[in-house]
């Protein structure tokens, strides 16, 4: 689903990436994790091309993207869903709207609309806050909007930045459980984090970034 | 429907840009309307004028019947001409009479007629142009039959220079107002755009295509000018409709015989939605999102 070939991201001067290489199966549920500055969310952006890489090659869902024209980004970005570092949320638009925005871009009829953003902000527990702002809620309950806009349309990537930055333990773990589903339905995860508990006992393959590269594979 | 519900959420945001900016299509719409509405009677005076002008051929006295119908054939073949009345020389004669009625006693040693028979000859409307006038003329003094032709050289110059005065500056102050108030269109929107840029880089990472990006401000664009057209309409109405066709206008003369075309009260509004939508799609199109 995701290949990385010799990957370099330079910014300023400055070396984030080195030379990553590695693959996600189609299917597979991966941790990144890292000291911070290691270059998790780099390499996360590099995957939706929020920034293009300085060298080496990436493929996504079978598409070069390196080379990809400015004119089929955004078909690339909504084969992904993300859930932001920064969240991103649009102030003055509801929850709902919110979520429904990850549909209505992808051209999405209003009528279909609404069974399925009600139904995944039930999902997250957002159901009675729908229709508040995203100023008034809590940085967990903006953590778990923030997740139900990135999987409301089902994509085929989800990649999560530190999903779990501003949540404590119980929620967390709501927070894995979801991505557990998701992932179950056949929706590859790439999830960024520095925090253990999240993938430890998983089982899962967990890649270490350190010095701009992958320094170790290991399982969770 | 939700993309205009998100681009009055953004108008409310930016209230005070957009109040500022509406005021400014507003009043610049109404004073092209004022321009507009000037042109527009300069024209209608100017051409109520050339009605005014005819050309009058004399006739010599020795002319016959054929040579006249013959003369009055040939002038009717000119395109510009509307209508030709002959005016004999018996009728010139009383029509002098008639005006000078008061000094009859000037006529009564008269013996013979000394006036000439004429044709007069009036023009229509758009088609008369002093060049083609003076080639007439010419052409008409070359005939037979003919003594000499008289018509108002320089009043047919001076209308002329008028029209085409009157239209050229219009067009050019027009242009002027329009580019104006197209650049309030495109820098509001412009504006508009920078200031939500964040969430135009959010929508991007969504996967937003860019006109679906761009959709809202064009809404926005529109509206913006639809309101500014509202606000001339409301200016029009109450300042032609109470102020010109009230009072006023009755104790200014001139101010009567005025027109006041139908279209000066409904155009702000399709001309402020035309702008707006046009001034929102140029500041867009420069936009690389
Ligand atoms: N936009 C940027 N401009 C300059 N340097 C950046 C930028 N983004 C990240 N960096 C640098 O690149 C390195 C990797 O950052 P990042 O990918 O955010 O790490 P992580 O997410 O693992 O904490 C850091 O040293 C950071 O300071
Ligand atoms: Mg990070």
């Amino acid at each position: 689903m995701v290949r990385f070939e010799g990957v370099i991201k330079t910014y300023e001067n400055q070396q984030a990436l080195t030379g990553v290489t590695f693959q996600a199966a189609r299917g597979e549920l991966l941790f990144f994790t890292g000291a911070s500055g290691a270059g998790k969310s780099t390499l996360l952006k590099l995957i939706y091309r929020a920034i293009d890489p300085d060298g080496g090659s990436i493929s996504v869902n079978g598409i070069e993207t390196s080379s990809m024209k400015a004119g089929h980004v955004p078909g690339l970005r909504r084969m992904i869903g993300v859930v932001f570092q920064d969240f991103r949320l649009l102030s003055g638009r509801s929850i709902y709207d919110n979520v429904a925005l990850a549909l209505r871009i992808r051209g999405v009829a209003e009528r279909a609309l609404k069974t399925q953003v009600m139904e995944v902000l039930k999902m997250v527990g957002l159901r009675h806050k729908a229709d508040s702002w995203p100023e008034t809620l809590s940085g967990g309950e903006q953590q778990r909007a923030v997740i139900a806009r990135a999987i409301v349309a089902e994509p085929v990537l989800l990649l999560a930045d530190e999903p779990t930055g501003n949540l404590d333990p119980d929620t967390s773990a709501g927070v894995m459980r979801i991505f557990k589903d998701i992932n179950a339905r056949g929706t590859t995860v790439l999830i960024a984090t520095h925090n253990r508990d999240l993938y430890t006992g998983t089982g899962r393959r967990v890649l270490k970034l350190a010095g701009g590269r992958i320094e170790t594979e290991a399982a969770g | 429907m939700s993309g205009l519900r998100s681009a009055l959420a953004g108008m409310w945001k930016e209230k005070w840009i957009n109040l500022l900016s509406v005021l400014s299509i507003g009043v610049g719409l109404f004073i092209l309307l004022v321009a507009l509405f000037t042109v527009y009677n300069l024209n209608y005076f100017a051409s109520k004028l050339q009605d005014q002008f005819s050309m009058t051929v004399y006739l010599d006295d020795g002319i016959s019947q054929q040579g006249l119908a013959r003369l009055e054939g040939a002038i009717k073949a000119n395109p510009a001409v509307r209508t030709v009345s002959y005016i004999s020389k018996d009728a010139a004669l009383g029509e002098l009479k008639k005006a000078m009625k008061d000094s009859a006693y000037l006529f009564e040693g008269l013996d013979g007629n000394p006036l000439p028979a004429s044709i007069e000859i009036r023009f229509r409307r758009d088609n008369l142009k002093s060049e083609a006038a003076q080639e007439l003329a010419r052409q008409i003094k070359a005939m037979q039959g003919v003594q000499d032709v008289q018509y108002g050289a320089k009043f047919l110059e001076g209308i002329e220079r008028i029209i085409t005065g009157a239209r050229s500056a219009g067009i050019a102050f027009l242009a002027a107002l329009l580019v104006g108030v197209l650049f309030v269109c495109y820098s509001t929107v412009k504006i508009l755009f920078y200031r939500r840029k964040d969430e135009v880089e959010t929508l991007s990472l969504l996967g937003a295509g860019g006109w679906f990006i761009r959709a809202p401000f064009l809404v926005e664009g529109s509206l913006l000018g639809l309101a500014g057209g509202l606000l001339a309409c409301f200016a029009t109405y109450s300042v032609f409709g109470g102020f010109f066709l009230g009072g006023f206008a009755s104790s200014v003369p001139v101010l009567r015989y005025m027109l006041f075309p139908a279209f000066i009260f409904y155009m702000p509004l399709p001309a402020g939605l035309f702008i707006g939508f046009t001034g929102a799609l140029i500041a867009l199109g420069r936009i690389r999102i």
